[in-house]
């Protein structure tokens, strides 16, 4: 911590004794916020390891008396996560692709060529950032059911992902302005050594756009691995659908799982993003900072 | 001769630069196109329909709109959105601002509080919600046995009409407070050294300092995240869909979930377009302040 710079209190405050007693009511008090954080999140572990009938007892146990690490067989078994985390994947990697090349086709293009017209093209786009989501599913169901000029019905199947991908106003907004950051001299260059536009987009821009591009990776990675709602209205076949639409209709709505084995079913479903979220947490801390304001 | 074939080379380079940003364009502007500038004028154009299961139309005016004007559980809906709000803002509100503060003050493990708060975030919205359905659960819960302990009476939380939404302000905070904490860091990592020391020299205490410094530089951002919280509110969906239904009594029903509701269990697309229609105008609104917003502090 030595880079940390100086805040409210300062370390003269910190030698006087009433500032000392707030400062440790301060630190107690990020101690309760942090277990009560992440207590939750280990009572799904300890559920999961408890016998099926200690975690029907009454008052829970807080710590397990046995653990039972057989119920993660159990629903291993049972339930065929290979299947649904390869559906998730491939899910994930389709919208990747399709997401992160044509939006950043399109940033580059508004950025460096400007083509006429191209303000009017990113006040459409932008326009896209004033309805958020889910609250286009009926529209986006009615058009996937038969796509307008082709007539094909893309409900339950991963195209209603991945063509849709392209649309996303918010990473646009974000490349362009990485890639305003790139001085025009540097593409302008390279244009007249007779480089075309699209080797400059590859060789020039691309390289320098590693850390930005890391970033969405991430956020995609992350959002399509935790979505649910709309991956449940779109993929009814139960052999087709991403894991978590999977872990809630085929464990937590079957009559098949006890609760420990749902506790377990949810444990391993939450352990990627975490392992993603700790091996790249400074990509996300930057994403953060970067978006300015998206969490 | 030469020049006349290097201005002929400008040109076509223009030229080129020109059509190649147009093709760069073309596949976003189609995607635009599809999903989302098309969607929008469709969803207009659908809440003025009869839409019926075969997927023929007729024009029924106004009459979508009069459906759901007189169903109870849209104004419901609505009602349950603003209370939800309010929940939020008088218990969820503060606590990321003021959780920040603190962690921005500790001479240690700053990264560890960070960390620690932001998981939640990472988790599933589905593993989120039955987590907290087991927390709960009214005998069985961890919950209940922890009000226990300070001898305070059980709650029937999810399944009493009166604490159902309030206890899915209080998930919804668990969740959310550490990404939005994590934004407030950013910026409170962003306020000058000089203004503090300043401040100091200049005699003033803590509490001067937090009020004079620390609290207006923090105001523009915790401008914009009062309409994220909005925002974010009016479309609460997965959540209550996965723990409640809307109920007990439609009282953790949201405008998302009656849409659906329409949709794809009254197999009223009309009606479900029309209240989306409604949903989109509040949306816009809030999300153009957020935008004016927004730029002023960036």
């Amino acid at each position: 911590m030595s880079e940390r710079g100086r805040t409210l209190i300062g370390d003269q405050d910190l030698k006087k004794p009433a500032i000392k007693v707030v400062y440790g009511i301060m630190i107690a008090l990020l101690v309760v916020v942090a277990v009560a954080t992440l207590f939750p999140l280990l009572w799904v572990l300890i559920s999961s390891v408890k016998s099926s009938a200690e975690i029907f007892r009454v008052p829970p146990t807080l710590w397990p008396e046995n653990f039972h690490w057989g119920t993660y067989l159990n629903v291993w078994s049972k339930f065929n996560f290979m299947r649904y985390f390869k559906n998730t994947i491939v899910l994930i990697a389709g919208i990747w692709l399709v997401q992160l090349s044509v939006t950043t086709l399109a940033a580059y293009s508004l950025s460096k060529l400007k083509p006429p017209g191209h303000k009017l093209i990113m006040f459409g786009f932008l326009a896209a950032l004033m309805v958020p989501g889910l609250a286009m599913m009926i529209p986006k169901y009615v058009i996937l059911k038969s796509l307008p000029l082709f007539g094909w019905n893309l409900l339950d199947s991963y195209w209603a992902f991945w063509l849709p991908a392209g649309a996303n106003a918010f990473n646009i907004l974000l490349l362009k302005t990485f890639f305003d950051g790139i001085p025009d001299d540097l593409v302008d260059a390279a244009t007249i050594d007779g480089a075309s536009e699209l080797r400059c987009f590859w060789q020039i821009v691309l390289p320098l756009s590693k850390p930005i591009l890391a970033t969405l990776t991430i956020f995609v990675f992350l959002g399509v691995w935790n979505d649910f709602m709309w991956p449940y209205i779109v993929i009814t076949t139960t052999e087709k659908q991403p894991l978590m639409v999977a872990i809630y209709n085929s464990v937590f709505k079957s009559a098949v799982f006890a609760q420990n084995d749902i506790m377990a079913a949810i444990t391993i479903a939450i352990i990627p993003p975490i392992i993603v979220f700790f091996a790249l947490q400074k990509h996300i801390t930057r994403g953060i900072t970067l978006t300015g304001l998206k969490g | 001769m030469a020049s006349s074939e290097l201005k002929n080379q400008g040109m076509s380079t223009h030229l080129r630069k020109k059509v190649v940003g147009y093709l760069l364009l073309a596949p976003a502007v189609i995607s635009f196109a599809y999903f989302v500038w098309y969607p929008l004028l469709l969803t207009f154009v659908m809440s003025l329909q009869k839409v019926n299961l075969a997927g023929s139309t007729s024009f029924v005016g106004l009459a979508n709109f009069k459906v759901l004007f007189a169903d109870p559980v849209f104004g419901q809906a609505w009602l349950n959105a603003g209370y939800f709000t309010l929940l939020a803002l008088v218990f969820g509100y503060l606590v990321p601002v003021v959780i920040a503060v603190l962690i921005n003050e500790v001479r240690f493990g700053q990264a560890f509080f960070r960390i620690s708060i932001y998981l939640p975030k990472v988790a599933p919205s589905v593993a989120v919600s039955i987590l907290w359905l087991w927390l709960f659960d009214p005998s069985l819960g961890l919950l209940n046995t922890i009000l226990g302990w300070f001898k305070l009476p059980a709650s029937q939380w999810l399944l009493s009409s009166t604490t159902a939404l309030p206890s899915l302000v209080l998930m919804s905070t668990w969740a959310g407070f550490g990404g939005t904490a994590i934004i407030y860091l950013a910026s409170l990592q962003g306020i000058p050294e000089a203004l503090y020391e300043a401040a100091e020299i200049d005699g003033a205490n803590i509490w001067q300092r937090a009020w004079n410094i620390t609290l207006p530089e923090l105001k523009p951002v915790m401008m914009v995240m009062l309409i994220m919280q909005l925002l974010g509110t009016m479309q609460v969906f997965s959540e209550p869909f996965i723990m409640t239904g809307g109920g007990p009594n439609n009282a953790t029903m949201t405008i998302l979930l009656l849409i659906y509701r329409y949709a794809f269990t009254y197999m009223d697309m009309g009606v479900a377009s029309a209240a989306s229609l409604l949903l989109f105008v509040v949306l816009a609104v809030l999300s153009f302040i957020y935008f004016k917003l927004e730029r002023r502090t960036a």
